[in-house]
């Protein structure tokens, strides 16, 4: 069977089986969430672009928040023969693109979303196992749905396996 | 996200931004010696992902200046540039430029950033000129990275979180119909408001 690679958008999310991949290209102050069942090879991810849906009143897309992007992908993960109890996290993202000599907390919102990431993951009890969060550097994120493999790829750097 | 912009209106920001573009050409021109010519403006309001695809490809490596806009009508203005075509534009700048590299990364840096400072406040002058409104930028900041990780960030930097995006874009081209780079500015939310009120369209 011919593995495909099946492309995640900015908030939005998807489920795969082997011998698929997961991708997400471009995660700047996003960060992306790959969950992998290591005992029923399923593989989800998630790209979020904001930690809290609170005091946003459109909410059509809930998809780009933390707080429901994370819920929402255990669920889906679930519903594909997922089990929780075999669920573990790998997370990316969460770039400063832009050096600023300003600390607006809004620029800084990066960090606020690899924050948010975890306290969700931990809320749902799914250990993290791998991060590789902050920086200046924009990151594009693969999951083998095989193996359960995260891969980053970064502009003039070879991919790496987190 | 002003997505309920009526014709009208859309020609008038078309307008102020061709305006604003057409300073930024010029000051293109000179700086790079060479003709630049430049598309009529567009006011686009669309998903995210496909405000990417407009541009380019999400994991293409540009080169990204943006100035945060404060005053009257805050926001971003961010011009972006395709990787082949800044090496060329530093090359004319620069004697002796070869490649990007560590050696020379601080001084092409502040290139770029000059680069983004001249056209984005000449766009902004005039902007200013017609609305009356008092619009001051940031120092410059650079990125050379992915296309998706710069649009995103840049626009939630504006505070534009909404599915729907809003961009005024102009695209430079110069004598050899490459794309001379692309210039947008992102208002945040409620400041076309106050450019539409302030050209007595609103």
């Amino acid at each position: 069977m011919e593995s495909k690679e099946i492309k995640i958008g900015i908030g939005d999310l998807n489920i795969a089986f082997p011998p698929d991949r997961l991708i997400t290209l471009g995660l700047g102050s996003c960060v992306g969430i790959a969950i992998y069942d290591y005992k029923n090879k399923v593989a989800g991810l998630a790209h979020i672009m904001l930690p809290d849906s609170d005091g946003f009143t459109n909410q059509s897309n809930p998809l780009k928040f933390a707080d429901k992007a994370i819920p929402s992908l255990i669920e889906a993960m679930v519903k594909s023969g997922g089990n929780p109890a075999y669920f573990k996290a790998k997370i990316a993202g969460g770039a400063s693109m832009f050096a600023f000599s300003d600390k607006n907390p809004m620029m800084d919102i990066g960090t606020r979303n690899g924050t948010a990431v975890k306290e969700n993951l931990k809320k749902y009890n799914i250990p993290i196992t791998a991060e590789d969060l902050g920086g200046n550097s924009g990151r594009t994120m693969i999951i083998d749905a095989e193996t359960g493999k995260v891969f980053i790829r970064m502009v003039g750097k070879d991919m790496k396996e987190l | 996200m002003e997505k309920n912009l009526s014709e009208f209106e859309l020609d008038a920001l078309r307008e102020i931004s061709n305006i604003g573009s057409g300073n930024a050409a010029t000051v293109l021109s000179q700086l790079v010696n060479k003709k630049i010519d430049m598309t009529v403006p567009q006011v686009d309001v669309l998903p995210f992902n496909d405000m990417i695809r407009k541009i380019g490809a999400e994991d293409e490596k540009f080169v990204a200046v943006l100035l945060r806009v404060f005053g009257d009508a805050p926001g971003n203005i961010l011009y972006l540039m395709g990787y082949k075509k800044a090496e060329s534009v530093m090359k004319y700048m620069l004697k002796d430029y070869k490649e990007y590299n560590t050696e020379n990364e601080e001084l092409s840096t502040s290139v770029y950033q000059e680069i983004g400072n001249i056209l984005g406040n000449s766009y902004l002058n005039a902007i200013s000129k017609m609305t009356g409104l008092t619009l001051m930028t940031s120092v410059p900041a650079v990125a050379i990275d992915m296309l998706a990780a710069i649009l995103t960030t840049s626009f939630i930097y504006a505070q534009q979180y909404d599915d729907y995006v809003l961009a005024i874009d102009t695209h430079f081209i110069d004598d050899n119909k490459d794309v001379g780079g692309s210039f947008i500015y992102i208002p945040s939310p409620g400041s076309l408001d106050k450019i539409l009120k302030n050209l007595g369209i609103k």
